[in-house]
């Protein structure tokens, strides 16, 4: 489930449940049925986790762009290569950098 | 949201929130519940007016209830604890109340109660020798048992006259 997916599941369980348990007061109440109430409610329950638990394809429609990898052996190799080349243009440079190092 | 586990628990935990929202709304409609029984309840004598154990009066009455109190049910109601409760003033205690009869009404089917010739399941029985000529008030109580929300009473009370002025055997 990507990050939209997740944002569209949160909001999903919300307004089903509220939708429900809505439809349920007002349908329970004037079938004066406290029983209706409930067996509505269970009803919205059982269809919210069917709809939100599940990882469905439309929650997965904004796949992750990650960026290209990044190779740890190339970027090691760069950097000692660079520092060599450093030490051996000049004697002073490479007394300086050698304190640097301490 | 990430994981199977996690959308469970946000849509069961969330289901709890709006339960207990629901029970709320619930309770609130039995204030705006309109109920209106008819009620009859009548001392038609009384049997035996005598000192039990010499220290106290007992009196043994002969009452008639006629009942409809399908009204008193609402949507939310489980069920009634409906009682008659004798209430009388003596010079020692102001309020004395005696439950004489009892019985829990289950549905609506069972809210109607006829007993012409309704008899005590409890006795009346006073602390002292105080019945003699008391005023008597018989009271239909009947005690609301919610599905959810909290428990609450309503009465009716019919005065009754009074007690024989003489102990009668």
């Amino acid at each position: 489930m990507d990050f939209e997916g997740q944002k569209l599941a949160e909001t999903l369980l919300y307004r089903l449940l509220i939708v429900f348990a809505a439809i349920g007061f007002v349908v329970g109440y004037a079938a004066g049925s406290f029983r209706l109430m409930v067996l509505i409610n269970a009803a919205g329950l059982a269809a919210t986790l069917l709809v939100v638990v599940p990882n469905w394809p439309f929650f997965n429609r904004n796949p992750f762009n990650w960026l290209p990898p990044l190779n740890p052996e190339d970027a090691a190799a760069g950097g000692g290569s660079s520092s060599t080349a450093g030490g051996a243009s000049s004697g002073s440079s490479a007394s300086r950098g050698s304190r640097a190092k301490r | 949201m990430h994981n199977f586990w996690a959308r469970i628990n946000a849509v069961l935990t969330f289901f709890g929130t709006v339960a207990a929202a629901l029970c709320v709304l619930v309770t609130l409609t039995d204030y705006v519940h309109q109920s209106n029984p008819q009620i009859s309840l009548q001392l038609k004598g009384v049997k035996r007016l005598a000192p039990f154990r010499s220290k106290n009066d007992q009196a043994v009455l002969s009452m008639a209830l006629d009942a409809d109190l399908r009204s008193a049910f609402s949507w939310n109601t489980k069920q009634l604890f409906v009682f008659v409760q004798a209430e009388y003033e003596t010079a020692e205690n102001k309020i004395n109340q005696v439950v004489l009869w009892d019985k829990i009404v289950r549905s609506k089917d069972e809210a109607v109660i006829k007993a012409p010739g309704l008899k005590h399941k409890y006795a009346l029985i006073d602390r002292g020798q105080s019945l003699r000529g008391t005023p008597l008030t018989l009271s239909l109580v009947w005690n609301v048992m919610p599905k959810v929300g909290a428990l609450f009473q309503q009465s009716r009370s019919f005065p009754v006259g009074s007690l024989p002025e003489e102990y009668v055997y």
